[in-house]
């Protein structure tokens, strides 16, 4: 899950949430900059395979 | 419970549902991921409210939400998919639907062979879910058996 407000994702507990630092509205970040839009979904995969417990939330360090 | 999680939820109680309380999750699913993603299928949700042109718009129901799911095709046209969801800002989106619905950055990444395939049909919510109990126990559990039934190997959720 991408997650724009961390204390969200801590009641959720989704499997893998990912904090990026985005405005509400853009999560993938600015619209039609896609090579920043698939670097979040890069550090998004890399959190599906590298997750060892259900409930983590990594700060991907990603800014708008 | 953060000052800014009891702001938002005083805000739609007062505003829109009483009785409105976020749920709180004491564990979470999971799968360790151990196959290559070189040959995984994912699928994406969004919460953005995306449709189909031609589909049924979600509707916010005097702000009750809409536990309402939207199945978008792979390959749909980006010109023929909309969003509807009074709880953001559309600027973006009316500019560039990938920064809700990412459809267009995962079919480069299964073009590169990051990820090997994407799903067929992929699914859409309206992220304000104030009355959480038909989402929990219909339509989210649906939209779950149906990414199992496309033998998908893992789902993006995208809020907005």
């Amino acid at each position: 899950m991408i997650t724009l407000v961390k204390e969200v994702a801590e009641l959720v507990l989704a499997p893998r949430s990912l904090y990026v630092r985005h405005p509400f509205g853009s999560p993938m970040g600015r619209a039609g900059e896609a090579e920043k839009q698939i670097q979040v979904l890069k550090h998004a995969l890399a959190l599906l395979t590298s997750a060892e417990h259900g409930g983590v939330i990594i700060d991907s360090g990603l800014h708008y | 419970m953060s000052d800014a999680i009891q702001r938002t939820e005083q805000i739609v109680q007062k505003k829109w549902v009483p009785e409105f309380k976020y749920v709180k999750n004491e564990s979470a699913p999971f799968v360790s991921f151990t196959k290559d993603l070189s040959k995984a299928k994912g699928a994406i949700i969004t919460t953005g409210g995306v449709f189909l042109r031609g589909q049924a718009p979600f509707q916010d129901n005097y702000g009750l939400g809409d536990p309402s799911y939207r199945e978008l095709p792979r390959h749909a046209p980006i010109k023929e998919l909309m969003h509807y969801h009074e709880h953001y800002d559309h600027t973006a989106a009316n500019q560039d639907v990938n920064v809700v619905y990412p459809i267009e950055r995962m079919e480069a990444l299964v073009q590169d062979g990051t990820i090997g395939e994407l799903a067929d049909t992929n699914y859409s919510f309206m992220g304000y879910q104030p009355i959480s109990h038909p989402l929990q126990t219909r339509t989210a559990p649906e939209v779950a058996q149906k990414l199992v039934g496309q033998q998908v190997d893992f789902a993006l959720l995208v809020p907005v």
